[in-house]
């Protein structure tokens, strides 16, 4: 269980995420949503224990967040942030020494199936596979928590559906999938639950089929609803 | 898992190294043809660059350890150190190891190339005897009551190497601060430049306060190099906690 | 598969399984995929696939045999209700639509006679 306490982060003057409370349960797909800037990320990186918060705390299994978590979180952030001077097959090695629970004969699966071979040079990949390599990596970890952000940003259709395979594969009883993405409609049936945050601050967390045969909208239909800006009469 | 971390530290600072030893190749050949073709402006040349390459590569790795930890505070690049599942002190310590072995492999190294250098540079010129000599009497000039053998030798390398310890966790403890205050911006850099150098003088104070001043010149030495290496494990300790608290990457 | 993603896709998936149940594509007692293949196939969240398998054993069109997992009914009674449930739902929507057209009832099944095969 991954519990968000009122956590609090400043950037300066700037309140990225503001008094953040919820509760993740294995078994579940998290849609994480909201604009750029809103907080998903921060969030993410205060779960993952590479951000401090200002104030409150995020726990898993009862315990704070910080280096025994992250045996058991993999996040993948939006950014690409391997070594350089490393391969693909280099990146794979780094994994393996420091994470147990990763599988090296997954990696070697989804790679085939992402179209990577293990001898490219991490700094001659494209924007495109770059980012195959990062969920190649993160998602061959056998991790009780995956925080994905933008799992499917730049990446080409036929990827994304190997990606949303093996995101459902991966879902289990055991693991709490989180992924946020402005690819709203993706995430439309892969999540069960949607996360909604505006200005740092989590502004709605709901069962999606519930939303659908309470309200009949769809997760994108309570997207815009929530964030299109008014008209300015 | 430290193993593994050490590993790592090496493999990001091994360019810096193959590029010092290339240079450290190319001049010593230099350094060769001089000798072969007695020819004594080249040997001059070589000899004085290949002491610069020495005394500059040496430090420079040890400068490059500072650079590659406010990277790793304050790059992309960073998450694959902090997103593992290891402590600061672990983290941290496997930089300073990393450090201090490859400091001191290329100081050994350094040092066997020079002697072997000058020990043709007499072979050819000269006697090999007249070498203990020189550098003896090199000494006593700056040094009035030393006696250089191989005690002192060893008290010397020893005090080199508490107070590089001691420098190396100083611009940790620096830079670590400057990034968990200033989250690297701009200025970082130089603040943290700026602590370094009231760190350091810090560290001279105590030296000065703590050693009294009536010791004989190589137990002072001795003394000098305890509180550098008390400063060094104090900072390193400070450093590790600063970064587990407090550091946001 | 295309959802409507403002209706519940449970549903969805449970109605497409039902069709295929009729049409024969799935016979009886043969073995559905497993929860986790099902939510592959279809692309859909393991949860959803496994509350489709909960509403088509809850309609007695699928049974869990225990560690072997789930089958089509071989019930003949069963799955011809559900061929006369579909079909009259589909009469239904088609007089829905020939009413919104502006067809009286009569029109509207003359011009199931007049369509030629």
């Amino acid at each position: 269980m991954l519990e968000s306490k009122n956590i609090t982060m400043r950037f300066g003057q700037k309140t990225a995420v503001d008094g953040v409370t919820t509760t993740l349960i294995p078994g579940h797909v998290y849609a994480l949503l909201g604009p750029n800037g809103s907080g998903k990320t921060t969030w993410m990186k205060l779960a993952t224990g590479l951000l401090k918060p200002a104030s409150g705390e995020i726990l898993w299994n009862g315990a704070p967040v910080g280096i025994e978590s992250r045996r058991e979180i993999a996040y993948m952030s939006t950014e690409p942030y391997f070594y350089t001077w490393m391969t693909v097959q280099d990146v794979g090695k780094y994994y393996d020494d420091f994470f147990e629970d990763f599988d090296p004969a997954r990696y070697a699966d989804l790679l085939s199936r992402m179209e990577l071979t293990p001898e490219l040079k991490t700094r001659n990949l494209s924007s495109g596979m770059m980012a195959k390599l990062k969920i190649a990596v993160t998602l061959a970890r056998r991790a009780k928590v995956y925080l994905l952000d933008e799992p499917f940003n730049g990446i080409d259709l036929i990827a994304r559906d190997e990606i949303a395979r093996t995101i459902i594969e991966t879902a289990g009883k055991e693991a709490i999938l989180v992924l946020s993405s402005h690819l709203i409609e993706e995430l439309e049936a892969l999540a069960d639950h949607a996360i909604f945050f505006r200005e740092g601050k989590l502004i709605l967390d709901c069962d999606l089929e519930e939303m659908r045969s309470d309200s009949g909208e769809s997760m994108a239909e309570r997207y815009r609803a929530l964030y299109a800006r008014k008209e300015v009469i | 898992m430290f193993g593994k971390l050490l590993h790592y530290e090496f493999r990001k600072c091994r360019s810096s190294k193959i590029m010092l030893l290339g240079i450290t190749t190319v001049l010593e050949l230099l350094f060769l043809i001089g000798i072969l073709s007695k020819d004594e402006n080249v040997l001059a040349i070589s000899v004085v660059l290949l002491t610069i390459t020495a005394i500059v590569g040496v430090i420079g790795l040890g400068i490059e350890s500072v650079i590659t930890l406010h990277r790793d505070m304050n790059t992309r690049q960073g998450y694959m150190l902090f997103m593992t599942p290891n402590s600061s002190l672990k983290i941290l310590g496997a930089k300073v190891l990393e450090n201090g072995l490859s400091m001191l492999l290329a100081a050994v190294f350094f040092g066997a190339l020079g002697f072997l250098d000058v020990s043709l540079l007499f072979s050819y010129f000269g006697e090999l005897d007249r070498l203990w000599q020189i550098l003896s009497e090199m000494m006593e000039q700056f040094i009035p009551t030393l006696e250089l053998n191989w005690g002192t030798a060893a008290v010397l390398i020893l005090d080199m190497l508490c107070s590089w310890l001691a420098m190396v966790n100083m611009g940790y403890l620096a830079d670590v601060l400057a990034s968990s205050v200033l989250r690297g911006k701009k200025a970082g850099g130089f603040v943290a430049f700026l602590l370094f150098l009231a760190l350091s003088f810090l560290m001279g104070w105590l030296q000065q306060t703590l050693v009294p001043e009536t010791l004989p010149i190589i137990q002072r030495q001795i003394w000098f190099s305890v509180v550098a290496l008390a400063c060094a494990a104090g900072m390193y300790f400070l450093t590790a906690y600063v970064m587990e608290r407090k550091l946001s990457v | 598969m295309q959802f409507d993603p403002m209706k519940p896709i449970w549903a969805q998936v449970a109605a497409a399984l039902q069709t295929d149940m009729v049409t024969g594509r799935l016979a009886p007692g043969q073995k559905m995929p497993s929860g986790r293949d099902l939510a592959v196939r279809f692309t859909i969240n393991p949860n959803t696939a496994a509350r489709v398998y909960q509403e088509l054993v809850s309609q007695g069109l699928c049974e869990t045999r225990r560690g072997l997992g789930t089958y089509v009914t071989e019930d003949e009674a069963r799955l011809s209700g559900l061929r006369e449930a579909l079909a009259r739902e589909a009469a239904a929507r088609y007089l829905a639509e020939a009413a919104r057209l502006g067809l009286t009832r009569a029109d509207a099944v003359a011009m199931i006679e007049k369509e030629e095969n």
